[in-house]
């Protein structure tokens, strides 16, 4: 009908326009089908990721318990403060207020506060609800507070066995004592939440929230610590090292049938809610990480290799000097031991009694470096007791080939080898129980934050150091030494019956023994006829007197004492001495 | 001679009306309100464009209807008065246009907001090409150098902005107006290769194009060519697109457009609102209502009574073509990133208006389709 002359071109080639667009169409529809439908989904989750942000919850720090219950240290929810110094209209007022409750602020933080173009400026980080109330009573413009997602740590009750529970930094994250060994378990495990962000990634209102793995709040340890004993222990030490113008001292308090360690203390401490105040001296926790020469105590470790080889017998004597020479070295009694009245020989347990380093040398050459070693190990010197503070230090107990000619009349003394204080509770503890070397602990119980108990520790036995004859021989022994020997009247408590030894050891400072530098100990339990409380006490370099009989023995009888009456345990009308 | 068809009566003009092509376009513009608001819904700068849009659209249909009562050959004749006024618009945009976005594209109407001459300059560019078009026989391959010249003016402007896009919309109707135009297909096939060498100058050289036109011209082969710049819109833009899966993610749920990960999601890239919102199947209705419009601008050139009205059809059959495929294209990766509008969709009174204007051209074009060729009703 109508020609189209006009056109001069073939209608070919105006059909071509038409498959063209419909080419273009089946394209797109082709090309959209494969991004949309074929590969959405990867598209759909590529959407999600980038519109997401994943956040760090941190999990809530558990708390620490003493075993009664009482809390030791706990993570309490915190705020920080900070200003934005553009909306201050009167930075020195605003200072002035804030001066209030957080006394002089920093100069720098002052300077920071007059800078008009800035918008924000810490003023502090991590208070407690007390100052974060005072902060808002003062309803400042232009200062805002942040809460803070980890907890603010506080330990309650100040300086009481802080060298134990140890501390932690700004994010909770243990840096020593139970804070750091048992970080793990404390912090939980942190979960992370996935928020829907816009294109800058800040959270969208009303945003999907998906949470990716939930936080797992910390566990409570409860320990095995008495708050009142380790207040008694602490404050029993601290007088003895403040008396003797010591430099240090620790003081233990051992369940001899349970291993538990009921008190800790060392000398000098300090008040973990200002950890950052004191030095790394004053932190150490000398209960564990300190091996010293033990000395005299070190000789009930003889006494027993001689007992338990029976190669000594209760009636077995030993010549009785002052002096003797071993190996191109002289031995001497100690002075607070010389002979009195003794006669030509000695038994055993006078030599206890007394502590005689000449005899104990005596005993330990007579019995052998086999017999003397064998049972350093079995008594788990030289080993980390595994007591569950950080840094324990396992002691040194040169194996026999390594000795020279008198290390092994030395030794007998407590000279030549070195052991940790921790150590030495445990040895003595297994003398109090009759022979059995217990692993010392510190935590009692773990439960979760709902309070239900998911783990008790109980009493674990490593071995048996030697027999129940032998441990109640060696108890005898340490009867004697505050009956009538080193111990008396130092170590007697009126109206309990006390049994232990004492120490008096050249400290080795630098590698070499120093003039005039002892430590001083006392090692003992009460009651003596079935012991309840070990309760170690050692002094180091006191002045004005050396003698462990002197310096840390009334330590241990006020120790002892407290922690008698506080089992409620009477004290009996007779006097030890009758 | 009257210059208007209105006497030779309302029941023709209904009679021959382009249904097709006149339902689309407006359909179009529905789809591309509900998407400039859900993109606006987030974004305060986007705010209210919905509802000026819809003035637009208003506006556009009374244009649409107002042309398409145009006899179309009074564009023959106001053609050179037309192309002259568009090269003035053009030149004073260079001198003392709007600036935004790097680009000087708008002319202030004051209150009544910003124009874009380069959109009506594409129409202008079809009607004066199909009249130059009419002029001679282009029997010989010396005869192209009038619709170059005619088309190579205002390009070079338009490129001078800077703006591309427009730039090649212009080429793409004057190669189809050529493909129809010339009587020898090896003219064309000339024709053809030449542009192809021109291009290949141009992504050579640096006098040509600017180096931000060639990132975004190439990133679309490489996003990573230019993860922060040119292929960040493109990544994002797919992402969009891809996560619209088969039914999208609901009107105002699609993150891409809500966060405002899709820059310029109103105009450039509108497209990937409905990909995402309303998903493959979305995104099909929009693409069966292109096929019937240009099905329809088709009918209109094929209705056509003269060599002018058949190659303005064609041009502007051409002119949505190309927006159509580059616009979707560049959504997803396939086409290089160029800012031209989406057809009826995208956010814009000039885009809105030049092509209601189009559309009532070949309306007109196809109420005459029973005109006898002497010209008499």
């Amino acid at each position: 009908m109508h020609q189209r002359t006009f056109a001069r071109v073939s209608p070919v080639r105006a059909k071509l326009v038409f498959y063209a667009c419909l080419a273009m169409a089946v394209y797109l529809v082709w090309r959209l089908y494969d991004v949309q439908v074929l590969h959405g989904a990867v598209y759909a989750r590529e959407a999600l990721a980038q519109r997401s942000d994943t956040i760090e919850v941190f999990a809530r720090r558990g708390s620490i318990l003493d075993r009664n219950g009482n809390v030791l240290v706990r993570s309490l929810p915190s705020e920080s403060v900070y200003a934005v110094p553009r909306d201050l209209s009167d930075p020195d007022a605003t200072a002035a207020k804030l001066e209030t409750v957080f006394g002089k602020l920093d100069q720098s933080t002052v300077t920071a506060l007059h800078d008009k173009k800035s918008w924000f400026v810490w003023i502090a980080r991590k208070l407690p609800h007390d100052q974060i109330d005072r902060v808002r009573a003062l309803n400042l413009n232009g200062v805002a507070l942040k809460e803070e997602e980890s907890g603010l740590r506080v330990d309650p009750a100040g300086k009481l066995a802080s060298s134990i529970l140890g501390f932690v930094g700004t994010d909770e994250n243990g840096l020593d004592g139970i804070e750091y060994s048992q970080d793990a378990l404390l912090r939980g495990r942190s979960g992370s939440v996935v928020l829907e962000t816009d294109e800058f990634g800040r959270p969208i209102p009303f945003g999907r929230e998906r949470v990716v793995k939930p936080a797992e709040p910390g566990s409570t340890l409860e320990l095995t610590l008495d708050s009142y004993l380790q207040f008694v222990a602490e404050r029993s030490l601290a007088k003895q090292v403040a008396a003797f113008h010591a430099l240090d001292g620790t003081a233990i308090v051992m369940d001899p049938w349970t291993g538990e360690v009921l008190a800790l203390a060392n000398e000098p401490t300090f008040d973990p809610n200002r950890f950052w105040k004191f030095n790394d001296a004053q932190r150490r926790d000398r209960a564990v990480m300190d091996a010293y020469e033990p000395g005299s105590t070190f000789k009930l470790v003889t006494a027993a290799a001689a007992l338990d080889s029976h190669k000594v017998t209760l009636a077995t004597r030993f010549p009785a000097y002052d002096r003797l020479e071993v190996g191109g070295r002289t031995i001497h009694n100690a002075e607070d031991g010389f002979m009195s009245g003794t006669g030509g020989s000695e038994t055993l347990a006078q030599i206890i009694e007394f502590s005689h380093n000449v005899g104990a040398a005596e005993v330990g050459m007579s019995i052998g470096a086999r017999t003397f070693y064998a049972m350093e190990r079995k008594a788990g010197f030289g080993d980390p007791t595994g007591v569950g503070l950080p840094g324990e230090n396992p002691g040194i107990v040169p194996a026999p080939k390594d000795w020279s000619a008198p290390s092994l009349a030395t030794m007998s003394f407590g000279q030549g080898v070195s052991v940790t204080p921790i150590a030495m509770a445990r040895y003595y503890s297994a003398i109090a129980n009759g022979g059995l070397l217990m692993q010392p602990h510190i935590i009692r119980a773990i439960y979760d934050q709902q309070g239900r108990k998911v783990r008790s520790i109980a009493p674990q036995v490593v071995r048996r150091v030697f027999s129940r004859q032998t441990a109640a021989e060696l108890r005898g022994f340490l009867r004697l030494v505050v009956l009538h020997g080193t111990g008396d009247p130092s170590a007697q408590i009126p109206g309990y019956s006390t049994a232990g030894k004492t120490g008096t050891a050249e400290m080795v400072v630098g590698g070499e023994y120093r003039g005039g530098y002892y430590a001083a100990s006392f090692i003992g339990m009460v009651p003596y006829e079935h012991p309840r409380y070990l309760v170690y006490v050692k002094v180091e370099r006191p002045l004005g007197s050396y003698y462990g009989s002197v310096v840390a023995a009334p330590a241990f009888a006020e120790i002892a004492r407290a922690a008698m009456l506080h089992a409620g345990v009477l004290p009996t009308a007779t006097l030890p001495h009758g | 001679m009257a210059a208007l068809t209105l006497g030779s009566g309302a029941r023709r003009f209904v009679r021959n009306f382009n249904w097709p092509l006149a339902i689309a376009a407006v359909a179009a513009t529905a789809i591309g309100i509900v998407c400039i608001e859900s993109a606006g819904l987030h974004n305060a700068q986007l705010a209210g464009e919905a509802r000026r849009q819809l003035t637009y659209v208003c506006l556009g249909v009374v244009v649409m209807i107002g042309v398409s009562l145009v006899d179309y050959r009074n564009w023959q004749r106001w053609a050179p008065g037309l192309y002259v006024v568009n090269l003035l618009l053009l030149l004073f945009i260079l001198r003392g246009g709007h600036s935004a976005l790097g680009a000087q594209r708008w002319i202030s109407l004051g209150p009544l907001g910003t124009f874009q001459p380069s959109e009506p300059a594409k129409l202008i560019l079809a009607i004066s090409l199909a009249a130059v078009m009419c002029r001679g026989s282009y029997d010989r391959l010396q005869d192209l150098w009038k619709p170059l010249l005619t088309v190579g003016i205002p390009a070079l402007l338009i490129l001078k902005q800077p703006d591309l896009g427009t730039a090649l919309v212009l080429l793409a109707i004057l190669t189809i107006q050529l493909f129809l135009g010339l009587p020898k297909l090896g003219d064309f096939a000339i024709y053809a290769l030449g542009v192809l060498l021109v291009a290949a100058v141009a992504i050579g050289t640096k006098a040509v194009l600017k180096p931000f036109q060639k990132a975004r011209l190439f990133v679309f082969l490489n996003p990573k060519l230019d993860p922060l710049g040119a292929g960040y819109s493109l990544n994002q833009s797919k992402i969009a697109v891809g996560s619209g899966e088969w039914l999208g993610r609901g009107l105002h749920h699609g993150t891409q457009t809500q966060l405002n990960f899709v820059p310029e999601n109103s105009t450039d890239f509108i497209f990937t609102v409905l990909a995402e919102e309303w998903g493959f199947a979305g995104a099909m209705v929009l693409l069966v209502l292109y096929v019937t419009l240009l099905y329809g601008g088709i009918r209109s050139m094929l209705a056509a009574r003269d060599r002018f009205g058949f190659l303005l059809a064609a041009g502007l059959v051409g002119m949505f073509f190309f927006h159509i495929l580059v616009n979707v294209g560049m959504t997803i990766g396939i086409m290089p990133i160029t800012g031209i509008p989406l057809p009826f969709v995208s956010f814009g009174g000039s885009a809105v208006l030049t092509g209601f204007a189009a559309v009532g051209i070949l309306l007109n074009i196809h109420s005459q389709r029973d005109r006898d060729v002497l010209g008499n009703a």
